[in-house]
């Protein structure tokens, strides 16, 4: 546990929402794999779908098909916590809650999401909360109870500028923020990046949009075929360690985790001079 | 930079650049209407003691008002005096 003044709960467990603004930017393959990453470390991790009516992380996270009950029968009691939870196949010490597909998202409520985080805390040391687009109520909850967030970001104009809206939100409009305690703390993931596209000068560099955005970036996750082979199979794309994604992922999960590494894929691969003056445009 | 770069940049300005300058200004105003909303009401007061020294006026008298309007804010501070003043 890093934040000092976090002692005002009896929970420890660490609450960091994947949150964006803008959809389809990245947030559900993110916390698929953030979770994961977790877990193989050892951590006790579970991995929450807020995107009630639109569920898609039991997909990614291939368990679609063990959902009996979800967040929201779990917050209106007709559901035990441990029958809603779902264990993952793959990875040890994580497991998923699963979105309603068929209420609406006024049903999550505060007092019953504090009530369901209260319960993980004591078995979970990170809950991840895959938030829905928008800033209306699915997001607003899932980022309310949040000590850290995960800012996902395409180098792209709307999605950084909606960035920057989830940031003065949970700036105004978290509990950290209501109640005066230190601030959610915030890292930048920069996702579906293109560095050949950067090179060309037709897409936003890292530093760009660290510089409007303004904090400290965790990983930056290139653009890759693999993460729609990945989502296809069901098998979170931390699992292929041969792909740029998924290393890119464990460089985002050790380095939460304190460890200083360079970042990656950042730069364009080689290319001879010919190449660099004819080649194809990615 | 590249000779592609080079070429490029002879040409026009690239476009992420034009994305990086867009940006800039469009986040550098909504976060200014966004903090807007936290400090008008205290700077409202603050301007009011300032005028309290030298004039008797009453709250209501004082509006103050933040406007964006393209790339340029103003704030719009109307004080209403007494009569005879
Ligand atoms: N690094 C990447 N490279 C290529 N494709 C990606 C990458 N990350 C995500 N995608 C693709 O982008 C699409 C949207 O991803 P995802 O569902 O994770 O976004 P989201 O932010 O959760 O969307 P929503 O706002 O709808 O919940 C998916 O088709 C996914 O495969
Ligand atoms: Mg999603």
């Amino acid at each position: 546990m890093t934040t000092s003044n976090y002692s005002q709960d009896l929970n420890l467990a660490r609450i960091i929402v994947v949150t964006s603004g803008k959809g389809g930017v990245g947030k559900t393959t993110t916390s698929a794999s953030f979770a994961t990453g977790l877990a193989m470390k050892g951590h006790r991790t579970v991995v929450i779908d807020f995107d009630v009516g639109l569920r898609n992380l039991d997909l990614i996270m291939g368990c679609e098909r063990r959902v009996v009950y979800d967040l929201i029968n779990v917050i209106n009691g007709e559901a035990a916590l441990h029958q809603a939870l779902i264990k993952d196949k793959h990875t040890e010490n994580l497991s998923v809650l699963p979105a309603s597909q068929t209420r609406d998202k006024e049903a999550l409520t505060r007092e019953g999401i504090q009530a369901v985080f209260d319960e993980l805390a004591k078995d979970f040391e990170y809950i991840i909360c895959d938030s829905p687009a928008g800033i209306e109520h699915g997001a607003l909850m899932a980022l309310y109870f949040a000590d850290e967030a995960i800012i996902t970001t395409n180098p792209e104009v709307s999605s950084v500028r909606d960035s920057d809206r989830i940031l003065g939100i949970l700036q105004s409009k978290s509990r950290r923020a209501e109640q005066n305690l230190d601030p959610v703390k915030e890292h930048l993931l920069l996702t579906r990046y293109n560095p050949t596209r950067v090179e060309m000068g037709d897409m936003l560099n890292v530093e760009d949009v660290q510089e409007i955005l303004a904090i400290p970036l965790l990983a930056v996750v290139p653009e890759s075929k693999d993460v729609l082979k990945a989502s296809n199979h069901g098998v979170p794309v931390i699992h292929q360690q041969a792909t740029d994604a998924g290393q890119a992922y464990n460089d985002m999960v050790a380095r939460f985790l304190g460890a200083e590494l360079p970042h990656r894929f950042i730069d364009a691969p080689k290319k001879g001079f010919f190449q660099k003056v004819f080649g194809s445009r990615a | 930079m590249s000779l592609l770069q080079f070429f490029k940049s002879n040409k026009s300005e690239c476009s992420a650049s034009v994305a990086k300058e867009r940006l800039q200004i469009l986040v550098a105003h909504e976060r200014l209407n966004r903090s807007g909303h936290d400090f008008l009401p205290a700077m409202k007061q603050d301007i009011l003691k300032v005028i309290e020294k030298y004039f008797q006026v009453a709250d209501n008298t004082i509006s103050v008002r933040l406007d964006n309007e393209g790339d340029c804010s103003t704030l719009e501070v109307n004080v209403q005096l007494p009569e005879n003043s």
